[in-house]
């Protein structure tokens, strides 16, 4: 027979009850994230969307080598990596899947590594790991703006400027829905135009109706070519990662919700078993006093 | 006939209106666009923009803190496109103030220890002190 008693048995359904009360708020919490990223997501798309049509103007006229951005090392010998990834746990196997993919993209490139690590998580594993942190963003969620993005960019453009790496990737999850998000890789630095135009008609960005008129050559360029394509370029740098940023935000919400309910039910159904068994016990109590009792009294006879 | 302008930052729509001429800035100096201006695209400092004649603010002047980006014009419509800008009224004083001595603190540490990031806090600062200036209005 089963040892367990109703005080027991009560005392585990209360805590895993406790439990699954914490699960369901953070559930909700990350619901609520995930749509004011969402929001955050539609309002920042026009701001994308005329940034884009600049670079449209702009593109045309160049021919690769304004802008020192724009231009490969003919020796790949330090490649510097931005790992964007979570601030937190409890998430499932977000940030784990995260750093397995880094770490194996960085072994598969396997020059000297550098690392800029957003998210608390991030910072923390590859602290561990002998590769240079060039700069370490916690608290995403609230630091998160185009000032943050602008100062991952200056770091980032003045390393490849000084030599001190020679290419730069962004590794980062993509958003796909709630349930799912994919690992994504790509070269941010340096820059080639045909990627960016490439990426330009993928987001199927068409010139406004008047520069269309002016078929892109019209537009004087201030200060000149070269100074301006150099300020686009980073604003283009920093706003792709804005725009990843995002798609790692979102993921993460989305992440979290997920294993927050899935927690959530297996509460629940550790509740049920325990209620039964509580339930059972206590019946089996019962009639253990009304034999007792029938007993006493058949005796008394 | 007057400009069209539109400021767009990064969180949403700042203004839409129409004015007479625009006075900005540019790293090479400040420069005035009026009605027709050969189409253009430049680049701008954390500086304030002058809107002079805007219809938002009822065909007077309208100034803006605009925080660095890139402006572009045909002659007609003028774009500016920012990562934040902000109408004077919108500017809170004080914490302006809060940020430009906090920014200033943390140059002179950045001096000292390397963990502080020195590019960041010197935009910090500029643009604390572009807030306080336009409230100085």
């Amino acid at each position: 027979m089963k040892t367990t008693t109703l005080v027991s048995v009560r005392r585990r359904i209360r805590s895993v009850r406790n439990t699954q009360q914490i699960t369901k708020a953070m559930e909700m919490v990350a619901g609520a994230r995930l749509r004011k990223i969402e929001r955050k997501i539609h309002i920042t798309r026009s701001y994308g969307k005329e940034l884009n049509r600049i670079l449209l103007n702009v593109l045309p006229v160049l021919t690769g080598d304004e802008s020192p951005l724009l231009v490969s090392r003919p020796q790949v010998k330090r490649i510097c990596f931005v790992v964007m990834g979570a601030d937190r746990g409890l998430c499932g196997a977000f940030n784990t899947n995260i750093i397995r993919y880094a770490e194996q993209f960085i072994a598969e490139k396997g020059k000297e590594a550098k690392v800029v690590a957003c998210g608390r998580k991030m910072v923390r594993h590859f602290q561990k790991r002998p590769f240079e942190l060039l700069m370490k963003v916690s608290d995403l969620y609230r630091s998160f703006s185009l000032p943050l993005t602008d100062a991952i960019t200056k770091k980032i453009v003045e390393s490849f400027e000084n030599g001190s790496v020679d290419e730069v990737y962004v590794i980062a999850p993509r958003f796909i829905n709630v349930m799912q998000h994919s690992m994504h890789s790509f070269k941010i630095l340096p820059l080639s135009l045909p990627t960016i135009s490439k990426e330009l008609e993928a987001e199927k960005v068409k010139p406004s109706k008047e520069t269309e008129e002016r078929v892109n050559g019209g537009y004087e360029l201030e200060p000149d070519t070269a100074t301006l394509c150099h300020h686009l370029l980073k604003e283009y740098i920093s706003h792709t990662l804005f725009k990843w940023l995002l798609e790692t935000l979102t993921s993460e919400a989305g992440a979290r919700m997920v294993a927050m309910r899935k927690a959530s039910d297996n509460a629940q159904s550790v509740i049920d078993t325990l209620s039964l068994e509580y339930n059972q016990a206590r019946q089996r109590s019962i009639t253990a006093e009304l034999l007792d009792i029938v007993g006493t009294v058949e005796a008394l006879k | 006939m007057k400009l069209k302008v539109r400021v767009l930052s990064v969180d949403r729509e700042v203004l839409n209106t129409e004015a007479e001429a625009i006075v900005a800035h540019a790293p090479d100096g400040e420069f005035t666009l009026l009605p027709n201006h050969i189409p253009v695209i430049v680049p701008l400092k954390i500086e304030k923009v002058e809107l002079l004649g805007a219809a938002s603010a009822g065909d007077k002047n309208q100034p803006l803190a605009v925080h660095g980006g890139v402006l572009r014009t045909d002659g007609k419509e003028v774009l500016i496109l920012t990562e934040a800008a902000e109408l004077p009224e919108e500017i809170d004083k004080e914490r302006a103030l809060a940020a430009k001595e906090r920014a200033e603190r943390r140059i002179a540490q950045a001096k000292i220890s390397e963990e502080i990031d020195l590019t960041r806090a010197e935009a910090a600062l500029m643009r604390a002190l572009l807030r306080l200036k336009m409230t100085h209005h």
